[in-house]
């Protein structure tokens, strides 16, 4: 069963996720917003989305700590990362648990779509959803 | 304050090296020269003891044998007409013993029966003295020295002998000067000898003296002491006596300090150029061992220096690096929230040139629009090359380290700056030993290292351009037994001295605004540092700059 594709954008910077939902829009993917990383995996139940574009640096809860639960109760659903708080050792330890993409900021807004289309795929290929 | 406390020590180190010798030689000197003057001082007195024990038995064994001359002359005389003539035996006397003057022949009431000498002896008895006793007891007697009635100073000899039944004595007067001739044959450097009378009174003296008085001889301390030998420092002399067997008379032996030290001086003329040869060798060896110390203080003290820099630098630019990643992680936040709008502007841009249409001033407006985003774009792009560059600075550990042959992987990385090379005219000549070098590092980041470091040096080159031909040489060889060693010369502009300090610190550059982002060099300082490796440079302004990084090398038996 295809669902059409819904995209979560979780970071702590309200400014961007409202540009970024403008552009997403425009380009005819749907989106929901969450700043806070502790509403992240009740948010994806409820609006039932298929990629998540997360944030490492919040405030609260970490995105690793984010990862983790998505993973942990959602486990098809695929998850971006997309920080300014880029080291080897992060990718590192996202990739290994679980995030489909680590991405540096700033980043092409063509190319985060790409990648979240691209992980969407991925989505539908998962025996999990 | 360093070269103060330097030249403290090389002070106490000079005192040290001088002293140190001098102290044993001091003691081993005082301790010598003390036994040497006992050991000479001992030398004299045994001398001597030996001159005078050997004068007193001559003296002693010449009066034994007047003595005994006279026992012979008494046996011998005819004394029946009671009054001999003596006349023929004084001439035997005098025949063998120049210095007997007369000669009397007195029984013992001390009457003269006979008597032949110089004068004419008118009297019937002699003058009565200790010598008639003397003789009638013990058998002879010899008497101490007079002026006599003659007026010249004589000596008596008196020999007892008997004749039926009746005891007469022989008298003998001799002449002094026998003892005075037998002194001055003394030819003992600096000695004198004495023979003397009880009370330090002169009979005869080496130097001729007879009837004098020596002052040191009638000194008690020299009297308390007759029969030894000893120095007396308050007159500076050496003293040995002999008590004669005959008349009790002594004879003395002196020698004086002036020539006493005579023997001993040629000894301490030795001993002191000895010392001052010494003393030389000495002061030149701890000049030469205090400069070679100085030295290697001051070797010590500049590497120190050069480490504490190296350090310094080192930990000034780990704290560079933490700080300028935090810091680009800050800024890639707002970069990516003004990617976004940017972005959407062209977006929405892109929705205006539509709604122009063929409103050509409204497109106008669009189109430039969109080049004044675009330039936006362009910038954070610019800034995002920049901290990108920062976190690669930042970050650490060797993610995918692999051994690598540097015989194959340097010719690789070369090709890509192949083309830019031959473009620029410049002559590239790369050495490889015969033996195999194998690091085991990041392939990737190798790579970026050695590009990095070849574009600088074809940027240096180009800066002189047409002043001289380009030449850049790279070079791989072992340095010691476990590492690496790559360098890559260039004959370009060079750095400045004053430069040196800067060029690992981040953001440094000299290339001009826009061109170089100051992040390359410290970029590579920090990822060969994470190979657990040094990068490091020699560079003379004008002349061209090599910078070389050393690495752990991997044994390719190893592999």
């Amino acid at each position: 069963m295809d669902e059409a594709l819904r995209v979560l954008l979780v970071d702590d910077e309200e400014s961007y996720l409202e540009t970024a939902a403008k552009i997403f829009r425009r380009k005819g993917i749907d989106v929901e917003l969450c700043s806070i990383g502790k509403d992240v995996v009740a948010v994806l139940k409820e609006k039932k989305c298929q990629v998540v574009v997360l944030d490492l640096k919040m405030p609260g809860m970490t995105g690793q700590e984010v990862l983790r639960e998505i993973k942990g109760s959602l486990p098809a659903v695929q998850v971006i990362i997309l920080t300014g708080h880029a080291t080897s050792d992060d990718a590192a330890v996202c990739l290994t648990s679980g995030a489909f993409d680590f991405l540096i900021k700033p980043v092409e807004m063509s190319h985060l779509m790409d990648r979240v289309r691209t992980a969407y795929e991925m989505w539908k290929l998962s025996p999990d959803n | 304050m360093r070269q103060h406390t330097r030249q403290t020590i090389k002070r106490n180190f000079f005192a040290a090296l001088m002293l140190a010798p001098f102290i044993p030689v001091v003691m081993a000197l005082g301790t010598g020269g003390y036994l040497f003057w006992n050991h000479a001082q001992q030398g004299v007195l045994d001398r001597l003891t030996l001159l005078s024990t050997h004068y007193a038995f001559q003296l002693d064994r010449y009066m034994d044998d007047c003595l005994g001359d006279m026992a012979l002359v008494g046996a011998g005389l005819s004394l029946d007409s009671r009054s001999p003539d003596l006349r023929e035996i004084l001439e035997r006397l005098t025949d063998k013993r120049k210095e007997v003057v007369d000669v009397a022949l007195v029984d013992s009431s001390g009457a003269v029966h006979a008597y032949a000498g110089p004068s004419v002896y008118k009297g019937t008895h002699v003058e009565p003295g200790r010598w008639l006793g003397e003789a009638l007891e013990r058998g002879s007697s010899i008497s101490g020295v007079v002026s006599g009635q003659m007026g010249l100073p004589h000596f008596v000899m008196a020999r007892r002998f008997s004749h039926s039944d009746e005891t007469f004595v022989l008298r003998m007067s001799l002449d002094p000067e026998a003892f005075t001739r037998m002194l001055t044959g003394v030819r003992e450097d600096g000695v004198d000898v004495f023979l003397i009378n009880r009370k330090g009174e002169v009979i005869a003296g080496s130097d001729g003296q007879i009837l004098t008085r020596e002052r040191e001889l009638i000194d008690p301390v020299f009297l308390s002491r007759i029969g030894t030998a000893f120095w007396d420092s308050i007159s500076n002399a050496a003293y040995s006596s002999r008590v004669m067997r005959n008349a009790g008379w002594i004879l003395a032996a002196r020698k004086h300090s002036p020539t006493l030290f005579r023997a001993t001086d040629s000894a301490f003329l030795f001993l002191g150029l000895s010392v001052l040869g010494g003393g030389i060798i000495v002061f030149l060896s701890s000049l030469y061992l205090t400069g070679f110390v100085e030295k290697m203080l001051q070797q010590r003290d500049d590497e120190r220096e050069k480490l504490r820099e190296q350090l310094y630098r080192a930990g000034r630019l780990a704290e560079l690096g933490e700080m300028a990643a935090g810091f680009a992680h800050e800024i890639n936040n707002p970069l990516q929230i003004m990617k976004s709008d940017q972005a959407y502007i062209e977006m929405l841009l892109q929705d205006f040139k539509e709604r122009a249409g063929e409103d050509g001033e409204f497109l106008g407006d669009v189109n430039e629009m969109g080049a004044s985003i675009n330039q936006i774009k362009v910038q954070i792009d610019r800034c995002a090359r920049i901290t990108h560059s920062i976190l690669s600075f930042g970050r650490a550990g060797n993610a995918e380290a692999q051994n690598i042959d540097l015989a194959k992987f340097v010719p690789e990385v070369l090709t890509m700056v192949q083309k830019k090379i031959q473009l620029s005219n410049i002559s590239l000549r790369v050495t490889f030993p015969s033996a195999r070098l194998i690091v085991h590092v990041d392939s990737a980041r190798l790579q970026q290292v050695l590009l990095n470091l070849l574009n600088n040096a074809i940027y240096a080159i180009g800066e002189v351009a047409g002043t001289r031909t380009g030449e850049i040489e790279l070079f791989c060889t072992a340095e010691g037994e476990d590492k690496v060693r790559i360098s890559i010369r260039d004959n370009g502009i060079g750095i400045a001295e004053d430069q040196h300090h800067l060029i690992f610190t981040p953001f440094y550059t000299t290339k001009p605004a826009g061109s170089g982002t100051g992040l390359g060099l410290s970029v590579c300082h920090g990822i060969v540092d994470s190979m657990k490796g040094v990068l490091d440079f020699t560079s003379v302004k004008g002349q061209g700059s090599t910078f070389f990084l050393i690495l752990p090398r991997v044994s390719s038996s190893v592999i």
